[in-house]
C-alpha cells in the first residue's frame, strides 16, 4: 500500500519538465530503435551528456524512457521492412515478417506492441513491489555476500556471450583489469599510471561510450554503411489483439514475461539474451512451436515481452545493489553516481522520493510507449530515409562530447578513442565486447569487496562459503562454472572440418 | 581483418610455419603483456606482511589472462599440428580453431577502417587546436564527404549548421566548456561565440 501511494504520489507531483521529458525520451528511444546503425545503449549514453545540467529525477527519467522505448521501436522496422532496429527485434525477423508477408502486418504491429506493454508491466510489478522486500534482506549483506553476487554476475556474462569461452574470459579480464588503473579503493595506491591523466583512473562511461558508439561507428564506416532504404510499406496499420486472441496466446506471452523478468535482473544478459532465449523457448516447448519460424504470433509475442521485460528488472539489483544488470542501467547507474546517489538497500528508505519517481515514470513511460508506438510507426519508418552516413556522423559528435563533458578533460576524449580502437579490433579478432565492459564496472566492486572481506577476517578465503548467504551464491557460482567449463570443453572437442571448408567450432 | 573465403581455398593444405606463427600471435603477445603487467605490479606501494596489497587483485588478473591465453595456445598449437599430420587440414589463412559463423559478417574493408580511425583522431587533435566548433564543422564535412555523400551544398549546410547547433546546445544551454582552440583560432572561437550569442 506504501508503495502503490509512494508512485502515485510521485505520478501526481511530476512537473511539466518530466512530463516533456518523458515523452521526448520515449520518442528518442523509439527513433533510435527503428535506425539500425543506433543501439539503445547507444541512445542512453548519447543523451548522457545532455542529462548533466538536469537535476536527478530529470535525467533518470529521460534516460529509462529511452532505455524503455529503445527496446521496442526496432520491431516496426523488423516486421515491416525485415530489418531488425536492435539486436534483440532479430527474432521478430523470422515471423514478424512472415506475417507481413501473408497480410497480416497489422496483427504482428499489434501483437508486437501489446507484448512489449505486458512484459514491461510484469518487470514493473516486481520493481515495484519485490525490490523493497529484496533490499530488506540486502540490508544483510555484507561485502562477502556483495562479492558472491559481483562473481556470479561476472561469471554469468560469459554464459551468455559468443561461441568462445576463453575468449569471452579473457575480454572480462581484461576490463576487470583496466578497471585497476587509477588510485585504489582499499589502499590507495596508484597502480599503472603510464602516463598523468591515468592517475585519477578511467571512468566506465567513457569505455562504453568509445565501444559502443565510436567503435560502432568504426565498424558501420568500415563495413561501407547499410544501403539506403529505399522500400516503404503502403499502409502501418496496428491491430491490437481482442481477449480472445490474448488469452489463446497467454502461454507465450506469460513465458516472454517471466523469462524477461528474470533475465533482466541478470548482469550482462540484457534484452538481446531475454529476446533470443524467449524464442528458442517458444520454438521448442510453446504450444505453437510447429507454427513458430514462419508466420506465427508466438514467434513474436515471446521476444518482445522478453525485451521489455528486462527493463524494469534490470533497475531492481541497480537500485538495491548498486549492480547494473545491463550495459544501458551501467549508464544509468553512471548518472545517479554523477548526482550523488549511492543505490544500496537504504535507497528506499534514504530517497523514496527517488524510487518512487523511476517506479512512476516507469510505468507512464510503458503507456506512453504502446501508444506513441502505435501512432507514430508511419513517421518512426520515414526515419530510415536519412541515410545512416549523417546519423553516424552525429554519432561521433555525441561521443566526443559525452566524454569531454563527464570531467572537462581532453584526457577521456583520448581515452574513449582508445577503447573505440580496442572495441573495433577485439571485435576483428571474434572477441566479445559485452564482458570487457562489463569487467570494467563490476571488476572494481569485486575487488573492493573481496579486499574488505579478507581484511575483515583476517584473510580467511573460505569465509565466502562457510557464511550461509555468500555460500549459496558461491554454491551457484560453482554450478555455473562447472556448467561453462562443459561448454568450452564441448567446443574443443568438435570435429575438424572437412578439406576445402571453413574450421568448424574447435575453439574453447 | 577480414579476408575473403576464396583466397584461402586456393593455398596449400598443410599450414605454413609463418602462417601458423600469425595463427598463435595474439596468444604469445597476450601472455607477455600480462608477464609485463605483472611484473609493473612491483612498483605499486607496498602493505605490511599480512595485507594482501594494491598489488594482489592486478596479479590474479594478470596470471588468469595469462593463464587463459596459454592454455588457448597450446590448443591451437596441438591443432595446427594435428593439421599438418592429417590430409584434412583448414586451409591458408582460416584462423584455426575458431568457431565457424565468426566471419559470416560483412566484410570490412581496410581502407574505410583506415580513414574513419583517422577522422577520428583528426577530429580530436583538430578540437584542442582548432577549436570545438571550427574543428567539428571540418569533420562533418570530411566525415559525409569520404563517407560517399558527394552533394556538396548539403554537406557543407549539414556541417556548417551541425557545428553551430551543437556548439550553441552544449555550450550555451548545456553548459559545458568546449575547447576554444589555441592562437588565432582560439581569438576565431571567441569571436564566432559572442557573434552568435553563445558568448
Amino acid at each position: 500500500m506504501e508503495t502503490i501511494l509512494g508512485i502515485a504520489g510521485a505520478i501526481a507531483s511530476f512537473d511539466l519538465q518530466l512530463w516533456i521529458l518523458l515523452v521526448v525520451g520515449i520518442v528518442v528511444g523509439l527513433i533510435v530503435g527503428v535506425l539500425p546503425g543506433l543501439t539503445f545503449v547507444m541512445g542512453v549514453l548519447l543523451i548522457l551528456p545532455f542529462t548533466y545540467a538536469m537535476t536527478t529525477d530529470a535525467s533518470i527519467v529521460l534516460m529509462l524512457a529511452v532505455y524503455l522505448s529503445g527496446t521496442y521501436g526496432g520491431a516496426l522496422t523488423a516486421i515491416l521492412l525485415h530489418i531488425p532496429g536492435e539486436p534483440n527485434n532479430v527474432p521478430l525477423l523470422w515471423d514478424g515478417y512472415g506475417m507481413n508477408k501473408r497480410g497480416r502486418a497489422a496483427e504482428a504491429l499489434g501483437w508486437v506492441a501489446t507484448a512489449a506493454l505486458f512484459g514491461g508491466l510484469t518487470s514493473w510489478f516486481l520493481l515495484a513491489f519485490a525490490a523493497r522486500p529484496f533490499a530488506d534482506i540486502a540490508l544483510n549483506f555484507a561485502s562477502a555476500e556483495y562479492f558472491a553476487i559481483v562473481l556470479l554476475g561476472l561469471t554469468s556474462v560469459l554464459a551468455f556471450t559468443g561461441r568462445s569461452v576463453s575468449k569471452a574470459l579473457i575480454s572480462l579480464l581484461g576490463g576487470m583489469l583496466i578497471a585497476t588503473i587509477g588510485v585504489d579503493s582499499v589502499y590507495g595506491a596508484v597502480r599503472y599510471d603510464f602516463v598523468a591523466p591515468l592517475r585519477v583512473g578511467i571512468e566506465w562511461v567513457i569505455a562504453l561510450i568509445g565501444i559502443y558508439a565510436l567503435g560502432e561507428v568504426f565498424t558501420r564506416f568500415s563495413r561501407n554503411f547499410a544501403g539506403e532504404v529505399t522500400e516503404q510499406p503502403s499502409s502501418v496499420r496496428t491491430t491490437i489483439p481482442g481477449l480472445r486472441a490474448l488469452k489463446e496466446r497467454s502461454g507465450s506471452l506469460g513465458r516472454g514475461m517471466a523469462l524477461g523478468s528474470v533475465i533482466g535482473m541478470v548482469p550482462g544478459a540484457g534484452a538481446t539474451v531475454g529476446s533470443f532465449v524467449a524464442y528458442g523457448l517458444e520454438k521448442n516447448f510453446g504450444r505453437f512451436r510447429h507454427e513458430v519460424g514462419v508466420a506465427s504470433p508466438s514467434g513474436v509475442i515471446g521476444p518482445q515481452a522478453a525485451a521489455t521485460a528486462t527493463v524494469a528488472a534490470a533497475f531492481i539489483p541497480l537500485l538495491v545493489l548498486g549492480i547494473p544488470g545491463s550495459a544501458s542501467t551501467a549508464v544509468i547507474l553512471g548518472a545517479l553516481l554523477l548526482h550523488n546517489v549511492r543505490p544500496s538497500p537504504l535507497i528506499f528508505t534514504t530517497q523514496p522520493e527517488l524510487i518512487y519517481t523511476i517506479m512512476g515514470a516507469l510505468l507512464i513511460g510503458l503507456f506512453l510507449m504502446f501508444a506513441i508506438g502505435i501512432l507514430a510507426a508511419k513517421p518512426l519508418i520515414r526515419m530510415l530515409r536519412v541515410p545512416e552516413q549523417y546519423v553516424l556522423a552525429f554519432v561521433v559528435l555525441f561521443a566526443f562530447i559525452g566524454a569531454f563533458a563527464l570531467r572537462n578533460s581532453m584526457a577521456d576524449v583520448w581515452i574513449m578513442t582508445g577503447f573505440a580502437f580496442l572495441g573495433f579490433f577485439m571485435l576483428l579478432s571474434g572477441y566479445p565486447l559485452a564482458p570487457l565492459v562489463l569487467g570494467t564496472i563490476l571488476g572494481p566492486l569485486a575487488e573492493r569487496y573481496f579486499l574488505t572481506t579478507m581484511i575483515s577476517y583476517g584473510n580467511d578465503w573460505t569465509i565466502f562459503f562457510t557464511r550461509p548467504l555468500s555460500g549459496t551464491f558461491m554454491a551457484i557460482w560453482v554450478v555455473v562454472l562447472i556448467l561453462l567449463g562443459f561448454k568450452a570443453y564441448r567446443q574443443s572437442r568438435s570435429e575438424p572440418p572437412p578439406p576445402g571448408e571453413r574450421a568448424e567450432a574447435g575453439d574453447m | 581483418m577480414h579476408e575473403t573465403p576464396q583466397a584461402s581455398r586456393e593455398m596449400p593444405q598443410s599450414i605454413a610455419w609463418p602462417q601458423g606463427l600469425r595463427q598463435i600471435l595474439p596468444e604469445i603477445l597476450l601472455i607477455a603483456l600480462a608477464a609485463y603487467l605483472w611484473y609493473r605490479t612491483g612498483v605499486f606501494r607496498q602493505v605490511p606482511a599480512g595485507d594482501l596489497g594494491p598489488d594482489f587483485w592486478p596479479q590474479i588478473l594478470t596470471a588468469l589472462i595469462a593463464l587463459t591465453a596459454f592454455v588457448r595456445l597450446v590448443h591451437k598449437v596441438l591443432l595446427l599440428r594435428r593439421a599438418n599430420r592429417s590430409a584434412q587440414a583448414p586451409v591458408g589463412d582460416q584462423n584455426v580453431g575458431e568457431p565457424a559463423g565468426e566471419e559470416d559478417e560483412e566484410p570490412i574493408f581496410r581502407d574505410k577502417a583506415a580513414i574513419v580511425m583517422a577522422l577520428s583522431v583528426g577530429y580530436v587533435l583538430g578540437v584542442i587546436y582548432f577549436g570545438y566548433p571550427l574543428a567539428t564543422a571540418i569533420f562533418l564535412a570530411a566525415f559525409l564527404w569520404l563517407a560517399g555523400k558527394r552533394n556538396l551544398l548539403t554537406v557543407l549546410a549539414v556541417s556548417l549548421v551541425g557545428a553551430f547547433v551543437f556548439a550553441y546546445t552544449f555550450q550555451k544551454i548545456v553548459f559545458v566548456a568546449l575547447p576554444t582552440g589555441v592562437g588565432i583560432f582560439d581569438a576565431f572561437t571567441v569571436w564566432l561565440y559572442r557573434l552568435t550569442g553563445i558568448y
